[in-house]
């Protein structure tokens, strides 16, 4: 015997949707059975107690105002579905990705820049001192110079043209 | 041909002419199910605005998707589908927001007047007091259910829909409505006692 707490079956019943096989069978059941029985009232109560006091809604607006608003709304969206409709491919390419081709740009002018600072300082040879201290010597062709970085300088001598191999 | 306005025009002659972006058609259906539609939301969400908002998307995006309908169902339930499925959305919000404007819905002097109105008959005064407390008493359980139970209780006793067409609807089984008929009944008899 199904427990009366878990019997959709007595919806069914009352709406009158169950297939005939099954009225008959549900039936004796509910006759059987007081807690079905029961069940199966307050299913019944509830339906009509809903049903004896519906609502009813008043639409705030008239059929002509609602469709102003929903024509106004379908126009609004069309416009911007035409717009986009409208837009060349190169231009929505460049609203889509101008940030990551900003980046890109970006990326290849500082990697030019440095590419072209190591490009002026070629190296010569590189030393240690006997003291232990490393040292670089460059040559900076356009401005005709050589200059020795040293280890623990910050800097490159701007004047510096001490040669060591002289 | 008959005109457009004509109430006999079928509508699946207007959602042809739909199809082929004839906006005065959709007028005409805008204006044939509005009510139905606002109802419909407003037993569901049971507040105006948002009514008024899900009634104006429903159509919108009726107008948008009228190509994918098939007309396997009315059309009146293929809006109800919409409407019903956006009615579930506002009141998962409301519930995870825990806000669930209801003041105009809770038994009090204007219980039963303006919105929500109950279908009245010839009745003295005091069992017109008597009705809006009930009125309040059944806004307020309704309220206490699931958006999906209470999908199916109002599709069930308010718009007089039979199990397929509910199940058209919410987009479900036969036997899930008659599930969940059946335990948003039982929920109801629980919050009703005392009325029944």
């Amino acid at each position: 015997m199904k427990n009366p707490e878990n019997m959709p079956e007595l919806a069914g019943y009352i709406d009158g949707e169950l297939p005939p096989s099954q009225v008959d069978r549900v039936k004796d059941m509910a006759d059987a059975n007081s807690g079905l029985k029961q069940a199966m009232e307050d299913q019944e109560a509830v339906k009509k107690l809903l049903r004896l006091n519906r609502f009813t809604h008043e639409v705030p607006i008239t059929g002509d105002m609602m469709w102003d608003r929903v024509y106004r709304a379908i126009e609004q969206e069309e416009r911007k579905f035409d717009a986009v409709r409208n837009t060349d491919v190169i231009t929505l390419i460049i609203r889509r990705f101008w940030a990551p081709a900003m980046a890109a740009c970006l990326a290849i002018v500082l990697f030019s820049a440095h590419q072209g600072l190591n490009d002026k300082f070629v190296t010569i040879r590189e030393m240690r001192t006997p003291h232990g201290v490393s040292a670089t010597n460059y040559r900076i062709p356009e401005a005709g110079v050589t200059v020795i970085w040293m280890e623990g300088l910050d800097y490159i001598p701007a004047n510096s043209s001490i040669d060591p191999a002289s | 041909m008959p005109e457009l306005n004509d109430i006999d025009v079928p509508d699946m002659q207007l959602v042809a002419l739909v199809r082929k972006g004839d906006m005065n058609a959709y007028e005409v259906l805008v204006k044939r199910y509005h009510q139905k539609v606002f109802g419909l939301a407003m037993s569901m969400v049971q507040n105006e605005a948002d009514a008024m908002d899900i009634s104006q998307e429903t159509f919108i995006r009726g107008w948008k998707s009228m190509s994918r309908f098939e007309g396997k169902s009315s059309l009146y339930t293929w809006l109800y589908r919409i409407t019903a499925n956006l009615a579930v959305d506002v009141i998962r919000r409301r519930q995870s927001k825990g806000t669930v404007p209801f003041e105009e819905w809770l038994p009090g002097e204007d219980a039963g007047d303006e919105t929500g109105k109950l279908m009245e008959n010839q009745e003295l005064p005091d069992e017109t007091l008597s009705r809006k407390e009930l009125a309040g008493a059944i806004k307020e359980s309704l309220a206490k259910l699931s958006p999906e139970h209470r999908a199916v209780l109002v599709l069930k006793e308010f718009e007089d829909m039979d199990y397929k067409e509910i199940a058209d609807v919410i987009g479900c089984s036969i036997g899930t409505v008659m599930s969940r008929l059946f335990y948003a009944r039982r929920n109801m008899r629980k919050y009703l006692k005392g009325w029944i």
